[in-house]
């Protein structure tokens, strides 16, 4: 159990911002991406290419993050909010490496984790066997993940639903097993891309206090999400993003009040 | 937009000075560091395909009994066909076992490189989340195919076996010697591996090439199919030589196409217990060359495979 916190902190799990001379661990530098879009949202086939040529392809240019450049240390939780379409999860898989920045860089003290691992799940196998699809699939070793298969599934609440099918699953079953996974051996940069909004409130809870545990040892977490909620418990740090710039860059309160003012949301009461 | 604010806070603005201790994200690995990548992930790689395996036949009643089943229907088919109808068999011994093992070798080949096709386009979703050596999936669908090969490989054994004791010599009709287990039949663990490395080395280039233009998925059956008739299955390196007549060349052309070579080193290993030098010597170099050349094919577009 967590320490006792006092009744009257708004956001008992919120990280403090670290101190200015804490160590870097991201550095984003000027970074641009453009990616062509298909008009009919294909990839060229060898028809196409035969009648029209291989010039002058119907694509549509799509700049979806256009110089963007920031540095996060160490112990620092930040936020990325804004619109759809911002360039919010593009920019998280930028940093993540999976995608190649078109012009500028990405520097990181290790490989950032984007928590995807929904992704290499297996809708037919058990959840138990998922495990095991997802962990390794993350590069965790086997026997790392059977022996902390027991915290996997207890952090993610579903002892009595490892054995069956995970199509059987709830999204919000499925988002805590992924979330479980990902975080059993933390990764010192984590990504988090809406991940958390399925989750119900106790889960929501469990897995915040393990994001604020990850950036107590001096790791880094990016959180991509809509809910002010969510980037108010935990984040310290907020970036702003619209069509592919940073609007603001600040502590968390600042940024998110002018974010809702600017969106015709409510402030905060 | 109207809200406006300082562009960035932090030292990193525009500078390229990189911090020590920071490390470029999304570059191409060294092959070293690729390699080690890809050994970290071997857990994965075992993983991933046993779960496929398990997930696939799951929903039909015969289950992974279909991994034998259909290798063995197929050469029932063209044994009517070839065999029995169009009487194909004329100067082929053990006729039976010929073709159950060219068969069987080349569903593998085939299995491998249109199932190392999909890899890539199937599995975008896990490209665009997870960071991981994505030579692994061509790899990982070569295992599955080579462990759901096992059995295949003693059915082979059986049939061979089997069929051996109602041979004759074709022509005379005489009762040809049954055949039975002998220590040639361990030339089928090497030849499996090197069959494994040549068909991931054509899953490679089948992978890449897939994820540019969908439509190779669509002809590689058809490409397959040809390349099966070029190759031997159910008609002998003789028949090419009666009718090249002089043309020498025709038949070294022949014997050069690897998909006859990995049909002859089976069924020299089955049915005589032996094996050919040379043919062994021009597979091997098939499948060595074709594992180097399709993972440079491969890995020179891995950054690019989450872009789509």
């Amino acid at each position: 159990m967590p320490d006792a916190t006092p009744e009257t902190d708004e956001h008992p799990l919120r990280s403090d911002a670290p101190p200015e001379d804490a160590p870097l661990s991201v550095l984003v530098d000027d970074v641009h991406l453009t990616y062509e879009i298909y008009t009919d949202s294909q990839k060229p086939t060898l028809r196409r290419l035969v009648s029209r040529g291989f010039q002058g392809r119907p694509a549509r240019q799509v700049h979806a993050v256009r110089g963007v450049s920031f540095a996060a240390h160490r112990g620092e939780a930040i936020g990325l909010i804004g619109r759809n379409g911002s360039g919010k999860s593009t920019l998280l898989r930028v940093i993540a490496g999976l995608l190649p920045a078109t012009s500028g860089a990405v520097y990181a003290t290790t490989d950032p984790v984007l928590l995807g691992v929904g992704a290499a799940l297996h809708p037919e196998l058990s959840g138990r066997r998922n495990v095991f699809m997802g962990g390794t699939a993350l590069g965790i070793p086997r026997d790392v993940l059977e022996e902390r298969f027991d915290d996997i599934v207890a952090f993610a609440g579903l002892e009595d639903f490892i054995d069956v099918p995970l199509r059987a699953y709830s999204s919000g079953m499925q988002a805590r097993l992924q979330f479980s996974i990902a975080t059993v051996v933390t990764p010192e940069i984590l990504m988090i891309d809406e991940a958390l909004a399925v989750g119900d409130q106790e889960f929501r809870r469990k897995s915040e206090s393990r994001i604020k545990e990850m950036v107590g040892h001096a790791g880094t977490v990016f959180l991509v999400s809509h809910s002010m909620g969510s980037v108010r418990d935990v984040c310290s740090r907020v970036i702003w993003l619209d069509k592919g710039t940073v609007v603001l860059d600040g502590p968390v309160d600042e940024v998110v009040d002018r974010y809702l003012e600017a969106t015709d949301g409510a402030p905060p009461a | 937009m109207s809200t406006t604010a300082p562009p960035t806070s932090g030292p990193s603005a525009g500078s390229v000075d990189v911090p020590p201790g920071l490390k470029r994200v999304g570059v191409a690995p060294s092959l070293k560091e690729y390699f080690a990548d890809l050994w970290a992930h071997r857990d994965f790689l075992v993983t991933v395909p046993l779960g496929e395996l398990r997930a696939q036949n799951q929903n039909s009643a015969l289950g992974n009994l279909w991994h034998l089943l259909n290798p063995l229907l197929l050469a029932g088919v063209y044994y009517l066909v070839f065999g029995v109808i169009l009487d194909a068999r004329a100067d082929i011994d053990y006729y039976a076992a010929f073709l159950i093992i060219g068969i069987m070798t080349f569903t593998y080949i085939g299995k491998v490189i249109q199932a190392g096709a999909r890899t890539v386009v199937s599995n975008l979703k896990l490209i665009q989340s997870i960071r991981f050596p994505r030579a692994s999936l061509p790899l990982a669908a070569t295992i599955s195919e080579t462990i759901a090969h096992g059995p295949a490989i003693l059915i082979m054994f059986v049939l061979v076996v089997g069929t051996s004791q109602f041979a004759v010599e074709p022509g005379t009709g005489a009762e040809l010697p049954p055949i039975w287990p002998q220590w040639g039949w361990l030339l089928v663990v090497p030849a499996t591996l090197l069959m494994a490395m040549f068909s991931f080395g054509l899953a490679l280039f089948t992978a890449r090439a897939t994820f540019h233009f969908r439509d190779v998925q669509q002809v590689l059956p058809y490409v397959l199919r040809i390349w099966m008739y070029l190759s031997g299955l159910f008609y002998s390196v003789d028949f090419v030589r009666e009718n090249a007549g002089d043309a020498e060349w025709m038949v070294w052309i022949f014997q050069a196409n690897p998909l006859w070579q990995f049909f002859t080193i089976f069924r020299e290993a089955l049915i005589d217990g032996t094996g050919t030098l040379w043919v062994w010597a021009a597979a091997a170099g098939w499948s060595v060359v074709l594992m180097i050349a399709g993972f440079v094919y491969f890995r020179a577009n891995e950054a690019e495979y989450g872009r789509a």
